[in-house]
Parts: structure tokens; sequence; C-alpha cells
């Protein structure tokens, strides 16, 4: 799929259904459920925006959009994509396009997707000329939708797959606790990720720590592991009905203390759900070396 | 569709200069403060404010004490004590944020976000000066 060898050690960026292999130091600084932005020691680097299209695609519509949206002083204008960059892009709509300020240059491109309908809008704040490898690199790794059943989802040191069907409701990415929350077919999935675990569990044990997360007796506990499960039965299914509250909740918490972190999963809903499906969604969940 | 809509805290390529001048200044003690280990690892810092005049005498009511400085403490954490230990004078912030970073396996965003938030309020309560370093 990647042309090159030795290919330099890449991030993947999955999120929302794009995907993207970036410069380890371009790091996420702006993030939105379709959009992100990328910068390189401070500095612009990437900015990716994308959007399903309803009705015919036209890219002279979209760029004269974006021309009008534009601050003072910036100027947009047609830009071709080099020959040997257009390959990767082949089943896609490309059009390009440059901005130019006093004292910047960035270039776009507006990809059209046939298979998903998807729009995206690429801008990359690099050399493209002195930068070309990265570039081509860049390009040849976009993909837009998958073709699986499972989306994945990799950030910063997370990466996990989930069902395709899952739709992000919410996210947050605060210095040591990332929480993204999901709607799986009416049940609310979320995926936890604390750091530094050596210190969160410098003086408590993985069970205490889920307390401040679900207010339950666990399941089962181990050293580095917890889980939680509860089913409202009887009355109390009566009750939680009543007062609208989840019927179903579990959670799994577990330390991985090579990353030095701890990872967990939580579902609730007013309808119960399979454990297994809960179990996968587990083992498809990691963290990986930060960067 | 892609109306390039400018959204609230979105980082801006004027920042810059201020950011990388920030990261190359040096954090400093206060020499006044008092530090005091707990035991478990986290710090106690006391130090000494000057309380504002319109303060002043509704303090000297309630206390009957007539100075205006008055001592005030501030529990660090295990993250807060490692990064005022790493505070010698010496040290840059970036070189901060990269001992930070690799010490407890974050990402470089989540390192330098963690170490001048916390700066920031050293900074705002006076525990901290920043010097800036020469070429």
């Amino acid at each position: 799929m990647i042309q090159g060898s030795p290919a330099p050690y890449r991030q993947d960026i999955g999120w929302n259904g794009l995907f993207l292999q970036l410069p380890p130091s371009w790091q996420p600084a702006v993030i939105y459920p379709a959009y992100l932005y990328f910068e390189q020691d401070g500095q612009p680097a990437l900015e990716v925006k994308w959007q399903k299209i309803h009705g015919r695609f036209s890219a002279a519509k979209i760029l004269a959009q974006l021309e009008k949206s534009l601050a003072p002083g910036v100027e947009q204008e047609h830009w071709d994509l080099p020959e040997d960059l257009k390959s990767p892009l082949a089943s896609y709509t490309v059009t390009g396009f440059q901005l130019q300020q006093e004292n910047r240059h960035s270039h776009g491109l507006v990809i059209f997707c046939p298979a998903c309908n998807r729009v995206t809008l690429l801008q990359w704040y690099i050399d493209t000329t002195r930068e070309h490898h990265q570039l081509a690199h860049i390009l040849d790794s976009f993909r837009d939708h998958n073709e699986g059943a499972d989306r994945l989802w990799t950030i910063f040191d997370i990466r996990a797959h989930l069902p395709g069907e899952a739709e992000l409701q919410s996210h947050e990415f605060l210095p040591g606790r990332y929480t993204l929350c999901f709607d799986l077919k009416g049940t609310a999935i979320t995926l936890y990720r604390f750091k530094p675990a050596a210190v969160l569990l410098n003086r408590k044990n993985i069970v205490e720590f889920g307390r401040s997360l679900i207010d339950r007796q666990p399941l089962e506990e181990g050293k580095d592991q917890a889980s939680w499960l509860f089913k409202a039965e009887g009355m109390e299914l009566l009750l939680a009905k009543a007062r609208r509250n989840p019927v179903f909740q579990w959670m799994r918490l577990w330390h991985e203390p090579r990353h030095n972190v701890i990872l967990g999963i939580r579902a609730e809903g007013k309808r119960r759900m399979e454990t297994g499906i809960l179990d996968r969604l587990c083992e498809n969940y990691t963290s990986l070396e930060p960067h | 569709m892609f109306s390039r809509s400018r959204r609230k805290n979105h980082p801006r390529a004027g920042n810059i200069h201020t950011r990388d001048h920030a990261l190359e200044c040096v954090p400093v003690k206060n020499p006044q403060i008092t530090e005091q280990d707990n035991g478990d690892g986290e710090l106690c810092l006391t130090y000494q404010v000057r309380i504002r005049p319109w303060f002043q005498n509704i303090v000297r009511k309630i206390s009957g004490r007539g100075d205006d400085i008055i001592e005030r403490r501030l529990q660090l954490d295990v993250l807060g004590t490692t990064v005022w230990g790493m505070i010698d004078g010496q040290r840059r912030t970036r070189e901060i944020i990269d001992d930070f970073q690799s010490m407890h396996r974050l990402n470089r965003r989540e390192a330098e976000i963690s170490v001048t938030t916390f700066l920031k309020e050293l900074g705002k309560r006076g525990l901290i000066a920043m010097r800036e370093e020469r070429n």
C-alpha cells in the first residue's frame, strides 16, 4: 500500500472515518468530530475538514464558498497537484488550490469520494516541493471510509476498533484524562484513558480508582483489572424505567504498566447488551507508545 | 459548506513567538517559600501574601492582627511536587516539559499543557518568576 522503504515511523490518525499517516511530530491541536488541525512545534502543519454531501458534488462551488470566507489579504488560486501525487488519489475526484498570504503559503485539495459521498478539504502548510516525499506519504495513506465493518479510532496514544455504527457523541482530551463517548444502537459507550497510572494508583487500587466513575460493587477485581456489572431487575427495573435511568451498566478498567496508563470502557443504556460485544471492544482498545 | 469560521480557542500562527519565547524561559523559585514534605511524596508550600488595603481592615477586625501580610499554603499533588522539584533555576520550561513527558510517558502536548498550566498557576501566586535566558 505504501511505497518506499525503509518507511520512517508515522503516527496513524483514525478519526470518524478518516485515516491518515502523519509524521509523529505533528500533534493534534484542535479536534472536532469532522475537523482536525495539526501543529508542528507550535506552527500550523495540516488541517482536515470533511463532510458528507447530499446532492451533486461541485468542487467549484466549494472553492467559491471557501474564497468568500477567507480573511482580507488572503488570496486563493487554482493549483495543480503534481502528476506523481495524483496516483494515490486516483479513485477520488481531486481539485487543488493554494492560499497566499503575506508571510504564509498553503496548499490544499478538495477530495470527493464517490464511494462514500464524502468531501474532504485537506490543507497543508509545509513546502510542497521541499517536503514532497512527506506529502506523497500523507496522500498515499489518505482514506475517508473503512472497508470493513469496524471503524478505527486512533489519536494521540490510543487505538480502538469500534463497530461502524458507533457514532461519536462527545470527546475530551484533557491532560491525564481522555474521554470519548459514542452511541451504539442506543447504548452509550465511553472509552477512557487515564495517565500517569503510577501516580493515579499510588495510594489506591484499581477498584477504588473506578469508584470515581461508577457507584456500584465490582463484579470482578484483580491486580490490574476490575469490572462492574449492573442489571436492573424486578422493582429496580421498574424504578429505573420510571426514572429514565439506565437499566444496564457495565464497566471495565485495566492497567497497562508498560505504557503507564489505565484504560477503560463503560457501557450503559436502557436495554441490556451482550457482554461478549463489550469484551470484544476491550480487546480492540489499546494504548500506544506516546510520541 | 466548508466555510472557514475560526472557532474560539483556535490556535493562531501569531502565537508562535510568545509560545517559543515562554518555553525558553527559566522558572525560578521565590526564595521566601518554605516547603514541607508530608511524607507521601507531596509537598506543602507556605508563602506570604500582602493583603490589599481594602481587605486589611476586615482582616484586622476578624483576626486582631495589625500587619498586612498573611500566610498562605498550597498543597501540591504528586505531579505538582514532581514539577516543583524540577524547578532548579537552571532548567528551561522546555526541558522541564521534556523530563516530565518522559518520566510519566505522556505525549508531548499533554505534558506541555500540564506543565505550563501548573507554572502559570505558580506564577499567579508569586511562587515563581520566569527568567529570560539570553543566548
